[in-house]
């Protein structure tokens, strides 16, 4: 990312190291291997683009000029050159909020998207506003992964189309990606969201997060969350399940449209760390998040005893 | 030689059978947020601009005319503000002219999606960002109690646009419900609500208005009673 943080001088970019600090260190003594390289993942998102193709309207006293799909492709596109293979993901609510959506229903939205390389993203309860014979008029113009664990497809024409989650290898790691979306009853008119059945998102995302943590034996497990990131109630939200949930390494939030300084982190039912972002909306910002990963050798895995036993027998 | 062998190939298969988890660990983190400025000194992509080209002149040639222009900004606020003043009030005149009898207009906060349209020209381009959802008008007879539920959720959410009323929050309850025309709110009325199609369906939690004594849909988008 320095690359990046040169070619703008300006004090636009913020940038925060969090070393180590994830609480499964701490307690788990490791042995790294001499010869083995670190990996480095570069994780790039956004949310709820609502549509924000071009820059917004000089007129705006407050937003006017900033955003636009072509510098946003740009800053992609730099740090897929300086960083090799990324993983490129968006939270939900791509479509609806200016004209491209109202005349193209999303198409130029999908097209773009493709053009940038996106791997993955969820559903938004606005990504169904023109229906569910609408999204799927889009999808044949969607390069990329669609994912949500938590609506029932299974009476839906989207049925197979999305899937609960998506498995990637990019630069030696295994990522897990599972998407979750909001209650669309009261939020969506009915009859756009169709045949769809909502889901208890914490009941979801433990199953999900355990199946890729533990079957899938990912290195890194992402969901992608359109609940929200917090509310002055007990809904549930980003907050509640980063806290009430196992085995997710990093939520990326949408719907709230909250801009989050830096990411925040919370100590999961396994007390470990749980890192939340989300980066507003209209594509005004970018998140970038670098993990670097070191391979080990666990020691002290279960069995422990045998492990010695066999070794003490062999000698 | 061939123990020693053996003895490798136990330890390395235990650590197989051990990994239940990945062969990686976290070690660092680091974050940035970059924010897409037109002056962040990275170079528009090219083939984004040409492939939203065709897309961008089919809509400027419908969207870029001026038909309105605002005197003073107009600002998004709760529990009341200007642009939700303008929105409700030219919807009440828009129904009036179209010779329907309304007592009184709400949307939900929601339904407004720009958060300030500056004082100059406004474009169709500005209407569609400020209503961009395809809600249409209709106009619902309620009862009075009906009215004062649903009038309790525009409390409970801090206060929408409204227009021929006026009324006061209290523990996020509507009290003190006055009509503009200064005739007095009464329970046992029938009131005609003019609102979105989005309301009517109970959105936004609005569940009350889904069981109107009447429905009467205007067949007009939101945005186009506004041009």
């Amino acid at each position: 990312m320095e690359e990046l943080q040169k070619s703008s001088r300006k004090a636009f970019i913020k940038q925060t190291l969090y070393l180590v600090g994830f609480g499964a260190l701490a307690n788990t003594p490791v042995k790294v291997l001499a010869n083995a390289k670190p990996k480095v993942l570069s994780i790039l998102h956004t949310n709820d683009w609502h549509s924000r193709i071009e820059p917004f309207p000089s007129a705006d006293k407050k937003l006017g000029g900033k955003g636009g799909a072509a510098a946003r492709a740009s800053f992609i596109a730099k740090c897929r050159k300086e960083k090799g293979e990324i993983l490129l993901l968006d939270a939900g609510d791509i479509f609806q909020g200016t004209p491209y959506f109202n005349f193209f229903g999303g198409e130029l939205e999908y097209k773009l998207m493709s053009e940038m390389g996106y791997d993955c993203v969820t559903l938004g309860n606005h990504d169904f506003d023109a229906g569910i014979p609408g999204l799927l008029k889009q999808l044949p113009h969607a390069q990329f992964d669609i994912v949500n664990a938590n609506y029932d497809f299974s009476k839906s024409p989207l049925k197979e189309k999305v899937q609960p989650y998506k498995i990637y290898r990019k630069q030696g790691l295994k990522i897990g990606v599972f998407g979750l979306g909001i209650a669309l009853d009261g939020l969506v008119p009915a009859k756009l969201y169709g045949e769809i059945k909502y889901n208890d998102p914490i009941q979801v995302a433990n199953k999900m997060a355990e199946t890729l943590k533990w079957k899938h034996k990912c290195d890194l497990v992402i969901c992608l969350s359109h609940l929200g990131y917090k509310y002055n109630s007990t809904k549930v939200c980003d907050e509640i399940l980063a806290t009430q949930t196992a085995h997710i390494d990093l939520i990326i939030g949408g719907h709230t449209h909250t801009f989050l300084p830096e990411p925040v982190f919370y100590t999961n039912v396994i007390n470990k760390k749980v890192c939340v972002n989300q980066v507003g909306w209209a594509g005004l910002q970018l998140g970038a998040l670098t993990y670097t990963f070191e391979p080990f050798v666990n020691t002290v895995k279960e069995p422990t005893s045998s492990v010695s036993e066999l070794i003490n027998l062999e000698n | 030689m061939k123990r020693k062998m053996r003895k490798l190939v136990s330890v390395s298969l235990l650590f197989l059978l051990c990994a239940c988890q990945s062969n990686f660990h976290l070690v660092k983190l680091s974050h940035q947020s970059v924010s897409i400025m037109p002056d962040t000194g990275v170079l528009l992509d090219q083939t984004v601009l040409r492939i939203i080209e065709p897309y961008k002149l089919k809509l400027d040639s419908q969207m870029n005319q001026r038909i309105m222009v605002a005197s003073q900004d107009l600002v998004k606020e709760n529990p009341e503000g200007s642009l939700g003043n303008m929105v409700c009030d030219e919807l009440m005149q828009y129904a009036f002219a179209k010779g329907l009898q309304v007592d009184l207009c709400v949307l939900n906060s929601g339904g407004l999606r720009i958060p300030t349209i500056y004082k100059g020209d406004i474009y169709i381009s500005t209407i569609f960002e400020l209503l961009p959802f395809d809600n249409e008008l209709v106009v619902l007879d309620v009862t009075g109690d009906q009215l004062e539920a649903f009038l309790n959720v525009v409390a409970a959410n801090g206060g929408w646009p409204v227009s021929g009323i006026r009324m006061k929050i209290g523990n996020t309850k509507a009290q003190d419900i006055q009509f503009t025309n200064g005739k007095p709110f009464e329970h046992q009325k029938v009131y005609r609500l003019l609102t979105s199609d989005y309301l009517a369906g109970g959105g936004d939690m609005a569940s009350m208005l889904k069981n109107p004594l009447n429905y009467e849909s205007v067949s007009v988008m939101l945005r186009t009673a506004l041009n």
